[in-house]
């Protein structure tokens, strides 16, 4: 019984017998133990293991072909799993029955999220016929060294490919899952009674509801070289985790003018640019010649995408210098927003910094002029501070002024004061400290918790003042900031002496 | 542990050496206002790092204590159903958790092949910080259950990540971390650790700020919490300790060890203490 109603079968799977025939007596062949733990896994997630249909012929033998039989299978199959080797692109029925074949994948990658690529051997993408070329596979191979022939997860029978096997077929997995609950959610979907509805052509089920991607923060995960692949892939599935959006999620073109294409086509859609870095620079076609690698930079940098990049912790400035001959390479690898760290930290930046990006995108409110009145409020009283307000009030500029103690005492928390004053520091385009009856050592304070937060600004204020009220004898200030201005107020506020910082404060505006 | 078929109840008044077990909550007794304040922390932070120095009872603490606490209903905001995952992590965590996860206790087990199921659920904690919260979301357990992960002797990390396990460690730490913050599944991480450990945190980012937001440090018990653990469980046994007024008799069970009478006990504890005797020794 399928588990997606409409449809003969859940899963097709496609694979050469040339990948599944085996020496040993008694023993699965590799496509065989793999279809194996993949059924497995697949009914935990489904329920029950005939809770759901995989269809996949282990009788085919070497010069069986495609049969229209097996064709219509397909047909009536709500997803494809390929299983690809040099040995699939070879075989005979899949070359005779090709053409066919290949309408059926293009009509899947049309209905999105429906085909899936199992590498069980390194393919470049040249060599791949062009209808699935781009699809990020599963990869069942691994390449210890770089440089060196990649090594099949599994076929030497090696106890430490073990976990490497499971952390791939759980990725399948639950990825198939996700898609085959997706299918059966929509054609699931009770009907209004009210409605005439139009019979479903078997195996064309409406596609699922794509998720909205302007509502997901994304971040742009750069392609890497083949020796990173699995560590992209861990930070890729920490950020879908987390709801964040990764793209690329298919291979680019290899030709340098569609390469450049599709990066900048994609960098437009992106919050966040982020690069794993390896030790080797990657290839760098004709046509291409800061390579694949240093131009998703380049392109990020100059649209002025935040960029976060890392490099394994091993990888250290010492040794970089030393190995890496690649003099533009060895400078993106040294460059400021390079990360060594381990791997998890790195994500957990990532995730920070996305979630930020967006935050700041949706809270920052469109404003004219945003004025922070800093003044000790406990023992200045508000008149000083209220006639300020009024004035501001009129010349239509926003201001905030500090948490008092009494609030401060509600609150009961540090944090919520210290986030408060550091929100006001960083987002006020002007401040004024109201300097009345409290010492110049608190107006000095305030005037450097001020500066230690200009590394954090955007821009730099445009209007700072110290107010200086009654009572008189005042000591100095003696601070010196640039913009820094003294309005004195010592025989009651004046709002002519009050207007040059507003006048300055709102030309810069442009109001 | 010794416990009397019939009943479950324990069968032996005290567990000697080793850490209290959970099943031996009855006879657990001096802690009840440690449990209480261990109970305030988790409810309030879904993480709680009991430490205290090797030998202090944080394991009992926690698995004669707390969990036993948890499953009573002492946490009512959580409810009483609770599956619970105890494990160490020696220099397996990720592999040791998907074990202990697999437990009739905690998630439970699916099929019959043990090991391709710890080796997907490893997998799956492998995924990415979440990766439990993932897991226990397919487990689709019925609403209103919580998840305890115990993770005892939490210190094992440690030596785990000096000697090379520096991924898979700083995984687990995010993993426990990422867990007891998600808001959308129940889960509650509680550890215990020698305190001589504590300098060693920093090594994985986030667990010093949640251990500075819950930390229990394990304190020594009061004069009559010592005799409560001892006199309790002494009196279970139908014997009284000298709180009780009497004197125990070690006389009417001829097969246990004298060493294990309450009288002997806290003579020893008021020593170790620095207390006179009741006598005035």
């Amino acid at each position: 019984m399928s588990y997606v109603p409409g449809y003969a079968h859940d899963i097709f799977v496609s694979y050469a017998q040339v990948d599944d025939l085996t020496d040993r007596e008694g023993e699965d062949g590799w496509v065989t133990a793999l279809i194996k733990k993949l059924k497995n896994r697949l009914a935990q997630l489904l329920g029950r293991q005939d809770n759901f249909s995989l269809w996949y012929d282990h009788h085919l033998r070497h010069n069986v072909y495609l049969t229209p039989e097996i064709m219509g299978t397909i047909e009536r199959t709500a997803t494809l799993v390929v299983i690809l080797s040099p040995g699939y692109l070879e075989s005979e029925w899949c070359t005779r029955e090709r053409d066919t074949f290949l309408k059926l994948v293009e009509e899947r990658r049309a209905n999105e999220g429906r085909i899936f690529l199992v590498e069980r051997d390194k393919i470049e993408l040249e060599a791949r016929p062009p209808q699935f070329g781009d699809l990020l596979g599963y990869h069942f191979w691994k390449e210890d060294r770089p440089g060196k022939r990649p090594r099949i997860l599994g076929a030497s029978h090696s106890s430490d490919d073990e976990s490497a096997i499971f952390d791939v077929v759980n990725d399948l997995a639950w990825d198939l899952s996700d898609t085959l609950k997706k299918l059966r959610n929509a054609t699931l979907v009770p009907t209004p009674i009210t409605t005439v509805t139009v019979p479903q052509k078997l195996g064309k089920p409406n596609p699922p509801t794509p998720p909205d991607p302007a509502r997901s923060p994304t971040v742009y995960l750069a392609e890497v070289t083949d020796d990173l692949d699995s560590i992209r892939t861990k930070v890729t599935r920490a950020l879908q985790q987390r709801n964040i959006r990764v793209i690329p999620d298919t291979w680019y073109p290899r030709d340098p003018e569609g390469f450049q294409k599709a990066v900048e086509d994609c960098l437009s859609q992106a919050d966040l640019f982020v690069q794993l870095l390896s030790g080797l620079p990657g290839r760098k076609p004709p046509g291409l010649e800061m390579g694949y690698v240093g131009f998703q930079h380049l392109r990020a940098t100059k649209i002025g995408l935040p960029v976060l990049q890392w490099r394994s912790p091993s990888l250290d400035a010492q040794s970089v210098q030393r190995d890496v001959e690649d003099t533009e390479y060895r400078t993106l690898l040294l460059g400021a927003s390079v990360l060594a760290v381990d791997i998890e930290d790195f994500s957990r930046e990532v995730i920070r910094q996305t979630e930020r990006t967006r935050k700041e995108v949706v809270d920052i409110p469109p404003r004219d002029a945003f004025v922070f009145v800093n003044v000790n409020l406990d023992y200045d009283g508000r008149d000083t501070a209220d006639a300020l307000c009024r004035y501001l009030k009129q010349r239509g500029i926003s201001y905030a002024l500090p948490i008092t103690s009494k609030e401060a005492e509600k609150i009961k928390q540090a944090e919520e004061i210290r986030k408060d004053l550091e929100a006001n520091l960083l987002e006020c385009d002007g401040m004024i400290v109201v300097y009345g009856r409290v010492s110049n050592g608190w107006v000095r304070g305030q005037l450097r918790e001020f500066r230690k937060m200009t590394y954090r600004r955007e821009k730099s204020a445009r209007a700072l003042a110290v107010l200086e009220g009654p009572p008189l004898p005042k000591d100095p200030v003696d601070v010196f900031l640039p913009n820094l201005t003294t309005i004195d107020c010592t025989a009651g506020l004046e709002e002519s002496r009050l207007r040059v910082f507003v006048d300055a404060l709102l030309r810069e505006v442009g109001v | 542990m010794s416990l009397a078929p019939e009943t479950g109840m324990s069968t032996f008044p005290y567990p000697g050496l080793r850490p209290f077990e959970q099943s031996e909550a009855d006879l657990f007794f001096g802690r009840e206002e440690q449990v209480d304040q261990l109970l305030g922390k988790l409810k309030v932070h879904r993480f709680l790092a009991v430490t205290g120095p090797s030998g202090c009872g944080k394991s009992s603490l926690v698995r004669a204590g707390l969990l036993p606490a948890l499953e009573t209903g002492f946490m009512a905001s959580a409810g009483v159903c609770w599956q619970s995952a105890v494990l160490r992590p020696e220099s397996q965590p990720l592999l040791n958790l998907a074990s202990a996860l697999l437990a009739p206790q905690a998630l439970g087990r699916q099929t019959e092949d043990l090991e391709e199921e710890i080796g997907f659920l490893a997998a799956t904690l492998r995924r990415g910080p979440l990766g439990l919260v993932e897991a226990v979301r397919a487990a689709d357990f019925p609403a209103g259950t919580n998840l305890l992960v115990l993770v005892d002797q939490f210190e094992e990390i440690f030596r785990f990540h000096r000697l090379g396990g520096t991924s898979e460690s700083n995984a687990f730490v995010d993993l426990l971390l990422a867990s007891a913050g998600e808001p959308s599944v129940s889960i509650y991480v509680v550890l215990t650790m020698r305190s001589d450990y504590l300098g060693n945190c920093p090594v994985f980012r986030g667990l010093p700020e949640a251990m500075n937001e819950s930390q229990f440090l394990t304190p020594r018990l009061t004069r009559e919490q010592n005799r409560a653990a001892i006199v309790g469980p002494a009196a279970m046994f139908g014997r009284q300790g000298r709180a009780g007024g009497g004197h125990a008799d070690p006389q009417r069970d001829g097969n246990r060890p004298r060493s294990t009478s309450a009288d002997a006990a806290l003579a020893d504890e008021d020593v170790a203490q620095g207390h006179p005797g009741p006598d005035g020794e």
